[in-house]
């Protein structure tokens, strides 16, 4: 077999050919891919930015977002924070509210059970009086010397006297006793009818003024009114309204007169009243610049009993009473006060 | 000495592949990649022992058993296969194409040059041009996987097991591509220069062995052991 033969030429180029052909295809393969690789570093370096970019976006929003969510959260913390506090005057409204229910009751109790005896003894005491008077006229038609005349009708004249003042104080404790049963029995003295509450105030403020002049005609003070024009005639049970103003300006000439008694430099004995509507609600406000209400005293003072006025002058009833009159009405009554300073009290009642 | 030095470089295709099969047999446990290498350690030492032998002792040999050209023919062979093997089996390094296209082509050289060019069992040389081409395609092969590792971008490019034998390979074949292609031409001008050119070839081939020595005392990377 005749076999082809490759000179020495053909091996030198061939060899080289090769050589050259393997390591040109080595570099090429080498450097495309390095372009490759640099080509998708930099599509990998613009999808980074991308995602930097978006990412930025995104945690702006989210900051945005948590902003938002925090103001609404302290929003909703202000209102609950406001309804628990609402919610705790409300609680100690209650309680109050129950307290001097059921000290009311105790006091109508017992004022029910004291007004038997006291009817006796006050009725008795009279009829005593009377008999005593019938047997001291008896004794002057009878024979009896001079002296024991005299006696007797100084004894009997001494015991008419006690059998006075029994009685006297037999119906101050039956007036206390028929406003603890008035306290006790629903308050109301009279029917419901329209009234103009402008002119109720001022009559009432005045009447209680006039009564405290009456008692004390050295006694001044500055009444200072100011009526709503637009308060129309309301639905309401005069009497009651009346006396509860009566009994808050009571309270307050009587405040003022005692911080007068001290001759305070430059004191001027004051007494503000004023209406106002506000919507669906009527405002009466009678504030004095008298002694003011203690801390200590100003979650008592609606209880029945409760007075800090000196024994004999004062039973404890008038703002118990006041108090009842207006949760009666769907009304609200409420205090502010600064001891030695101020004293104001607020009717609200619902306008209709 | 110089004797002693030239018995030493005729004989190194021998004790060559013995360094490298001695470490083995201290360091059982490699990598599966490494198989095909194994197997050709042990293919190589017989096939150059009996090409020595033969070389020594033609003399007492039959005429037909006298030339060892033939058993470097298909020492070649043998290890394209090995180590084309070797090659397929790397994991995490992509032969491509290159693993069916270099079988066929090595297929489609053997065939043309044995119908057309060389003689298989010629005793007066043996195939330059199988031996050059077989240089060439692993040549080939071991550029497809340094680009591979480049490719891949892997910090350590220059460690491992596969690295030492493709690296031990890679010397050998750059530097027996043109031992082999001009062979047989030097040979049939100047005896003497192809002899001493076949020394070089030695020296490469004891490279080689040194190589895949590393390469078997390299701590393993892969799960994979024999």
């Amino acid at each position: 077999m005749n076999l082809l033969d490759i000179s020495i030429q053909s091996r030198v180029i061939i060899g080289i050919s090769a050589m050259v052909f393997l390591f040109s295809s080595f570099l090429i393969a080498f450097i495309t891919n390095q372009r490759k690789k640099l080509q998708y570093h930099k599509n990998l370096q613009a999808i980074n930015e991308q995602q930097q970019h978006a990412l930025i976006e995104q945690n702006l929003q989210l900051e945005e977002r948590v902003k938002e969510r925090t103001i609404e959260l302290s929003q909703q913390k202000e209102s609950l924070q406001v309804a628990l506090t609402d919610l705790k005057k409300s609680q100690l409204q209650l309680i109050q509210k129950e307290k001097m229910a059921s000290l009311g009751e105790v006091a109508s109790g017992i004022a029910h059970e004291i007004q038997n005896p006291l009817n006796f003894v006050n009725n008795f005491a009279d009829v005593s009086s009377e008999l005593l008077q019938e047997l001291k006229e008896l004794i002057t038609t009878q024979s009896l010397n001079d002296a024991a005349k005299e006696e007797i009708n100084s004894l009997t004249g001494d015991v008419i006297d006690n059998l006075h003042k029994i009685n006297q104080h037999g119906k101050r404790a039956d007036s206390i006793v028929k406003s603890m049963m008035q306290h006790a029995g629903g308050n109301s003295m009279g029917q419901k009818e329209f009234s103009d509450i402008n002119m109720l105030a001022e009559e009432y403020l005045k009447l209680s003024y006039l009564g405290f002049r009456a008692k004390d005609n050295l006694f001044n003070a500055e009444l200072i009114t100011s009526y709503d024009p637009s308060i129309d005639r309301v639905e309401i049970v005069p009497q009651d309204i009346g006396r509860v103003i009566m009994n808050i300006c009571n309270n307050a000439f009587y405040s003022v007169r005692e911080k007068a008694k001290k001759n305070l430099n430059d004191y001027k004995a004051t007494i503000f009243i004023s209406t106002r509507k506000e919507g669906n609600k009527l405002t009466i406000t009678i504030r004095d610049n008298g002694l003011g209400i203690s801390k200590k005293y100003l979650d008592k003072i609606f209880q029945p009993f409760f007075t800090t006025k000196p024994t004999g002058t004062g039973i404890g009833l008038g703002l118990s009473l006041a108090y009842d009159i207006i949760k009666v009405q769907q009304g609200e009554l409420s205090v502010d006060s600064t001891e030695g300073e101020f004293a104001e009290f607020t009717i609200t009642l619902l306008y209709e | 000495m110089e004797a002693f030095l030239l018995t030493v470089m005729n004989w190194s295709e021998v004790w060559a592949p013995l360094v490298p099969l001695a470490f083995l047999s201290y360091k059982k446990h490699q990598p599966l990649f490494l198989k095909p290498v194994i197997v050709y350690l042990f293919l190589a030492l017989f096939i150059n022992l009996a090409g020595d032998l033969i070389d020594v002792g033609k003399q007492y040999l039959p005429s037909w058993l006298q030339s060892n050209n033939p058993l470097y023919n298909v020492h070649s062979i043998i290890r394209f296969v090995c180590f084309s093997y070797f090659f397929t089996a790397l994991p995490y390094t992509s032969a491509g194409i290159a693993k069916y296209v270099i079988p066929a082509v090595s297929v489609l050289i053997i065939i043309i040059n044995f119908s057309y060019l060389e003689n298989f069992g010629n005793p007066n040389h043996l195939s330059g041009n199988l031996l050059a081409a077989e240089a060439y395609l692993l040549l080939v092969y071991c550029m497809q996987y340094y680009l591979s590792k480049l490719k891949n971008e892997e910090d350590d490019v220059t460690s491992g097991a596969d690295f030492w034998v493709v690296t031990g390979l890679a010397i050998y074949v750059v530097i027996n591509f043109f031992v082999f292609l001009f062979y047989v031409p030097m040979l049939q001008q100047d005896v003497a220069l192809a002899i001493n050119i076949w020394y070089l070839h030695n020296a490469a081939y004891i490279v080689l062995c040194i190589f895949i020595t590393k390469a078997f005392y390299e701590p393993s990377r892969y799960q994979y052991s024999i």
